[in-house]
């Protein structure tokens, strides 16, 4: 006796498995013919060490790096694979205490970067800073990725709030493909050349004349400036100033040529070094920014 | 219209009905032993998870089905995607780890949401760090759209009540051997 409950049951049970066994196949012949990736290159074009805290409550004064680097690199067989939803590309720095010291040893990796291409993406990723460009006329193709003068997004800093220990690191890019259904796989997208040396740390630290809430609370990106103020530092000055340059401009998000740098009235140029002014390298020096546009 | 069931269970007896008692709690025993048995082999206290919100988006959407496993000292890698739950917190949350500290003890991690703009730690209820044991495991397969089945339950409870109601009953009167 069957009836139509019964009927119904089966053939929505029938469906089910049937259904159920297609997408474990299609997990697994596509998770086993991932295609190959050719590995792409990461050119790291500087990196500072300096003093800051973040932006959340209670942050301790500590060091951060920031890093600005090239990438380029070639997804376009795993994006036009026919179980790819999206690519997760992730920029990672992995890193170590150094191993002849005494002290206990840990091994970090962080993200610096990372962005999401989607199958639903029709042109080859471009970007220039953190801004993409070429979004509605560039070269339509998918899975191209060409990176420059990248940032990282997040920031790098290490849980023991110094960088004093770690000798160098090793930058990789790695993506995570997710699938329509099945099994998530993950690998290398591109590397750097080698382990990139960690710098000493930059000092910028407030003139005595100014108090430190002055300093903290007012960065220069909230308030509108007029040309011609002074913001006076302190610097640890290492080799060169355009680093100097660098960091402050990072660490204020200022704009080039919006300032300058001065020394006791003496301009100071990128190409110069500290020995130019009589600086000696490891103390500190106080510098001063001046404002020369309105609203930089 | 319930007349020819009454007869039916008069026609059981109380032998036949104890035994179709029988039959619905082997079915709910062997449920819970498969489930069970997942657990024991994945490790996770949840291999089977449901997303519940949007922070994963375009990976994950609601009602998505996670598989997870939780290998035994196998530390966790910038880029998996974890679920974990904090001491306090009622949901397990699934979110990408950004960030992983090894040390001699523990490991330390910090987790984001791809479609959030920061990163976890206001979730994480007063701790600095995520650490393994509060992991329930590792996102490692997908299965879009079933478990939106599950949310519906959970968003309308007589759903859930006619449901139970409904098996509970049809197992009870179901004809053996039909």
């Amino acid at each position: 006796m069957h009836s139509t409950f019964q009927r119904l049951n089966n053939i929505t049970s029938l469906a089910t498995t049937y259904l159920m066994v297609l997408l474990s196949l299609i997990s697994i012949a596509s998770y086993l013919a991932l295609p190959p990736v050719n590995m792409g290159r990461i050119d790291v074009k500087d990196l500072i060490i300096q003093h800051g805290r973040l932006r959340r409550y209670a942050a301790k004064n500590e060091e951060l790096a920031s890093i600005r680097f090239d990438l380029t690199t070639d997804l376009t067989t795993l994006l036009t694979s026919y179980n790819t939803k999206q690519l997760f590309l992730y920029l990672t720095a992995s890193y170590e205490t150094d191993p002849s010291l005494d002290v206990p040893q840990v091994n970090h990796e962080v993200v610096l970067w990372d962005r999401i291409i989607t199958r639903a993406d029709t042109r080859d990723f471009r970007a220039v800073g953190n801004k993409m460009v070429g979004k509605t006329k560039g070269k339509k193709g998918r899975g191209k990725i060409r990176v420059e003068e990248g940032k990282n997004v997040y920031t790098w800093r290490d849980p023991s709030g110094s960088f004093k220990n770690i000798p160098s690191a090793n930058l990789t890019l790695h993506y995570s493909l997710m699938p329509y259904v099945g099994l998530i796989s993950s690998g290398i997208a591109a590397t750097a050349q080698g382990p990139i040396a960690l710098p000493e740390p930059l000092f910028f630290l407030p003139h005595k004349d100014m108090s430190d809430s002055e300093v903290e609370n007012e960065s220069l990106r909230d308030k509108k400036k007029k040309a011609g103020d002074l913001t006076i530092f302190h610097v640890k000055v290492t080799t060169s100033f355009d680093k100097v340059f660098k960091g402050f401009a990072d660490k204020y998000g200022i704009r080039d040529g919006v300032y300058r740098f001065l020394y006791y009235s003496h301009r100071l140029g990128e190409k110069q070094t500290p020995s130019d002014f009589g600086m000696r390298p490891g103390h500190r020096y106080g510098i001063s920014a001046e404002v020369l546009q309105e609203g930089g | 219209m319930f007349s020819s069931e009454i007869a039916r269970l008069r026609k059981l007896g109380v032998q036949g009905l104890l035994f179709q008692l029988l039959n619905l709690l082997s079915v709910v025993t062997s449920g819970l032993m498969m489930w069970k048995a997942l657990c024991l082999i994945t490790n996770s206290e949840s291999p089977i998870v449901v997303v519940l919100s949007g922070s994963m988006e375009p990976a994950f959407y609601r009602g998505d089905i996670l598989f997870l496993t939780n290998p035994h000292h196998v530390p966790y890698e910038v880029g998996d995607i974890t679920v974990y739950k904090v001491p306090g917190g009622d949901v397990p949350i699934v979110h990408r780890v950004i960030e992983s500290h090894i040390t001699n003890t523990t490991q330390l991690l910090l987790t984001k949401g791809d479609n959030n703009p920061g990163d976890d730690l206001v979730l994480y209820g007063g701790m600095q760090w995520l650490e393994p044991k509060h992991i329930i495991g590792r996102v490692r397969g997908f299965l879009p759209y079933v478990g939106y089945v599950t949310i519906a339950l959970n968003d309308f409870p007589q759903l859930k009540y006619a449901l139970l109601g409904g098996v509970g009953v049809f197992l009870l009167l179901q004809k053996e051997g039909s």
